[in-house]
């Protein structure tokens, strides 16, 4: 296997081992899952879907890496060590638990990665857009995500989470300019 | 930096502008880590960033 180089990478790794120790089940989601539906961009973050029932157990092995807890709710949770940073959202309602159970586990050169569909990972993007609409950056990730799988996707599931956040004219806007 | 074995024509950063279809038989998580350490190289430490704002909807 290719040595891969980046100081994230190595962080994807750890984290995924450490996870993988504890038998908890997760899933890429945020920039890292991008780049298995097509579209390849810098991260700072590690973002992650997890199982909600494994909340303590995860953020005892975070503590064990170094990791400080910033935030925790029933939610989610934000972790720091030094600059790095590790977010995770639980997966407790049916939407999450299902895309979590129906993550893709993919061989790649950061080693196997469990990801989230792209559909999937359109309604988490839309959401953190959602909850904070100053991160544009979850736009463009929409935007990419649909023109680089636009004759791949379930846009069904993809207009039910639009349809869920309220967000349906969005979706028509998104289909028009990336047509 | 390590020389990419990456064909040119993968596009690595979508806001980029670039709009062409990957190589479907490059691993884009190779493209991903080649991408991050020129981005590391260039950003030594990342920035602060917020956490998740308290009053944040997670419906999903």
């Amino acid at each position: 296997m290719r040595v891969t180089l980046s100081r994230l990478a190595h962080q994807i790794a750890e984290a995924i081992a450490a996870l993988d120790g504890i038998d908890a089940r997760f899933a890429l989601i945020g920039g890292l899952a991008l780049a298995s539906h097509k579209v390849v961009r810098a991260t700072q973050d590690v973002d992650l879907l997890v199982e909600s029932e494994k909340a303590d157990a995860i953020e005892a092995e975070l503590h064990r890496l170094g990791y400080r807890r910033l935030h925790r709710s029933s939610d989610a949770a934000n972790y720091v060590r030094g600059d790095e940073r590790l977010d995770v959202l639980y997966a407790s309602r049916p939407v999450a638990k299902r895309l979590l159970a129906g993550a893709r586990e993919l061989k790649t050169s950061l080693g196997v990665l469990k990801v989230v569909s792209a559909e999937g990972l359109v309604g988490f993007k839309l959401q953190a857009l959602v909850n904070d609409p100053t991160r544009t950056q979850d736009l463009e990730d929409i935007r990419a995500l649909v023109r680089a799988n636009r004759s791949s996707l379930d846009m069904e599931e993809v207009r039910g989470y639009f349809r869920l956040f309220e967000r349906e004219a969005l979706l028509d806007e998104i289909l028009r300019d990336t047509r | 930096m390590k020389s990419s074995a990456t064909p040119a024509e993968v596009p690595i950063a979508a806001e980029g502008g670039v709009r062409v279809a990957i190589n479907e038989a490059a691993d884009p998580y190779q493209a991903f880590d080649e991408l991050m350490v020129a981005v590391e190289a260039l950003c030594p430490r990342w920035p602060d960033r917020p956490p998740f704002p308290s009053n944040a909807r997670f419906l999903l």
